[in-house]
């Protein structure tokens, strides 16, 4: 194992967001904060080099780092930051900067594109600022990731998270939802999604489509299952 | 044994599996009786066993009667692939239904949900698809002691009640929210009639995805008891002079987009087609009552508490076999029939089963409809079985059942429920003991 020190016990999850506080009380909040946002937190103390972070991060890759080193007399956050960045296994990853008001008043440097955040912060900008990064990340990559207030969808790993948390789809559930978030804002009759989604050649009948939206609102849950309108007589819209 | 290319639905459960941590995913079937089977399968046999599937024993499925042990072959569905949601994060677990196969990868006609998935064929060669809907009771108990008590239920609530006498209704919160999860829309729930009795309805859907999801269902109704420390049933009877638990069943036949019940001439009745059907599940109901109604203790539900024990039918009545809903006449998709008889301990597969293949007989045979009752069954109906025996008797010499599930599967299915009525005649009740003791 790596130099890796859980706060708590370690899921299989695969929104793990690691956390390098160099202050404890600051690292009970934070880890609070982000279990709320539906991360599983993972506190790590650098006390090796970076390299070790690259062996963890290889043999499982966060989907956050956030970086909050506090004091100025700690090595600066936006080194770290930078020395995070640098390895190949986080280059994708959202990194998150906390820095101090005495940090930010020396002017330390902040390298581009990363998020900032200023203590003191609140839960809410926290939420904010997380969000910002995964997205400003998505809008950088090749537009893999489509984000709808809480809903995300991940073109590249198939996956669908509510506030952080995982919603699993089968594949054509999935396929249906990617269309419509694609496609959002229009009505599309339910023969157009069974050739559209399904395929020319899938031999069915458009109560499958009825089905599969019933099931796909189902996952979604309140907060979401009314984006899948129905419009009466005509088929379904999805509302962005 | 050679590979297959990966089908999307397959390599999309792989993704998933590697991008959510999944560690073990469980392969589910059902024995004869509709008993929920599984076994782990760790991940990284994964591809291999979706590919290939995993070899079993096929003596697994005949209930408690084995006979002999034979190798079949589990093939998972990767359509039916869901993480369990009642698992934590940390220990992500997924499900498949699988098929199960012979050898030589034909059906193995033990598989009940082979059964299911050929009586639907024929159907489909018909034109039709059979849809259901399915409304589940059930009651939440205090932790069971061991020792044959009577159980205590949770509240003393009625029909419909509202909280604070309904303590289930967190139950049922969460209860919907996995179901919903696992992608099983729910219609509606409530209190049920009896104490601590609960209902949820599930959303019509085809019947083969209505028939996994009825296994799951109960399934989830018992990790979430597991959960909150009571004990959930789907005992047909659980308690003496109190409403048993029953499995009404909502079917129509769907052409296309078009609902084969629904008469554009005459909403509100049901169309030539649906009296066809319904005709058959009528004039078959009995030699069936077997299936939809398998334990010693389903007959002490029939008959009482609005439990049907007469074969017939109504719109506005309570107490039939068979109630056609006309609530919403001007929605075509809404025709529908009501079975009422059936209960939750059966094997949803072979209940969907010989209930379409009772009324594919009846249309295509053009049976003809009693006339209506209009509460309670008029004398001449006649009855269903009074007790399980009488109901094996009838399964055992039924033709329509050989012919809908095949000879190895009444086999079994008569085997198992003789030996259950075996095991029933050699207790003495505390009934006989309080009544002959004293006298005799």
């Amino acid at each position: 194992m790596s130099a890796a020190r859980g706060t708590r016990r370690r899921s299989e999850h695969a929104t793990d967001a690691w956390i390098y506080p160099f202050d404890p009380t600051l690292a009970a909040v934070l880890v609070g904060d982000l279990e709320q946002l539906g991360y599983d937190p993972v506190a790590r103390l650098l006390d090796g080099s970076v390299e070790a972070e690259r062996d963890a991060a290889a043999e499982r890759p966060p989907a956050l780092v956030l970086v909050a080193t506090g004091a100025v007399d700690c090595q600066p956050a936006s080194s770290l930051a930078s020395d995070l960045r640098a390895l190949d296994e986080l280059r994708e990853k959202p990194i998150l900067i906390a820095i101090d008001a005495p940090a930010l008043a020396e002017g330390v440097p902040i390298p581009a594109g990363d998020e900032v955040l200023v203590a003191p912060w609140s839960a809410a900008e926290l939420a904010l600022r997380v969000s910002r990064a995964t997205h400003r990340l998505g809008l950088a990559g090749d537009g893999d990731i489509v984000r709808i207030d809480g809903l995300q969808i991940d073109f590249t790993t198939y996956q669908v998270t509510i506030d952080g948390t995982p919603v699993d789809f089968t594949y054509m559930e999935y396929e249906l939802l990617r269309f419509f978030v694609t496609h959002p804002n229009r009505v599309f009759s339910r023969e157009a999604l069974l050739s559209r989604v399904w395929g020319y050649d899938f031999y069915g009948e458009t109560r499958t489509v009825d089905v599969h939206v019933r099931r796909v609102r189902a996952k979604l849950g309140v907060g979401y299952a009314t984006r899948i309108l129905t419009v009466r007589s005509v088929g379904y819209r999805f509302d962005r | 044994m050679e590979d297959e290319p990966i089908d999307p639905d397959a390599s999309y459960v792989l993704r998933t599996v590697v991008e959510r941590g999944v560690r073990f995913v469980r392969f589910w079937f059902v024995d004869v009786m509709g008993t929920l089977k599984s076994f782990s399968v760790p991940s990284s046999e994964l591809e291999q066993a979706l590919a290939e599937g995993v070899s079993i024993d096929g003596s697994s499925l005949e209930g408690s009667v084995r006979l002999r042990e034979r190798d079949v072959i589990a093939r998972p569905d990767p359509r039916t692939f869901q993480v369990l949601p009642w698992r934590r994060p940390g220990a992500a677990v997924g499900r498949m239904f699988c098929d199960i196969q012979m050898p030589d990868r034909s059906p193995f006609p033990g598989d009940s949900r082979h059964a299911l998935r050929s009586v639907l064929a024929r159907a489909s060669e018909l034109g039709y698809s059979f849809q259901v809907g399915c409304e589940l009771e059930f009651f939440l108990f205090e932790p069971l002691l061991d020792d044959g008590s009577v159980p205590r239920p949770l509240d003393r609530g009625a029909y419909f009640d509202l909280t604070p006498r309904d303590e289930g209704s967190d139950f049922r919160r969460q209860t919907i929210e996995h179901l919903e999860q696992i992608g099983i829309p729910v219609k509606a729930s409530h209190h049920e009639v009896g104490p601590s009795q609960h209902e949820i309805q599930l959303q019509h859907d085809n019947a083969l995805a209505m028939a996994d999801a009825v296994s799951t269902f109960r399934l989830v109704v018992k990790e979430v008891a597991h959960e909150q420390g009571v004990y959930a049933t789907f005992m047909p009877k659980p308690l003496e002079h109190e409403s048993g638990s029953g499995m009404h069943l909502h079917l129509s036949l769907f052409d296309g987009d078009r609902n084969l019940f629904h008469d554009p001439a005459n909403p509100g009745a049901l169309s030539q087609t649906g009296q066809g059907f319904l005709a058959g599940v009528l004039f078959h109901a009995p030699e069936l009552t077997a299936v939809t109604n398998p334990c010693v203790n389903s007959y002490k539900r029939l008959g009482s508490f609005e439990a049907p024990d007469h074969v017939c039918w109504t719109r506005h009545g309570r107490e039939a076999l068979v109630r056609v809903p006309s609530a919403r006449p001007e929605r075509p998709t809404a025709a529908r029939i009501e079975v009422r008889s059936p209960d939750p301990s059966c094997n949803p597969y072979l209940t969907f089963a010989v209930l379409l293949a009772a009324g594919l007989r009846g249309i295509e045979r053009g049976y003809e409809l009693p006339p209506e009752v209009e509460d309670a069954p008029s004398a001449g109906a006649p009855p269903l079985p009074g007790d399980l025996r009488e109901a094996i008797d009838l399964f055992a010499g039924s033709q329509l059942a050989r012919e809908a599930l095949g000879e190895r599967l009444c086999d079994w299915y008569a085997a198992n429920q003789r030996s259950e009525w075996r095991d029933y005649q050699q207790i003495v009740t505390e009934f006989e003991r309080r009544r002959y003791l004293p006298i005799l």
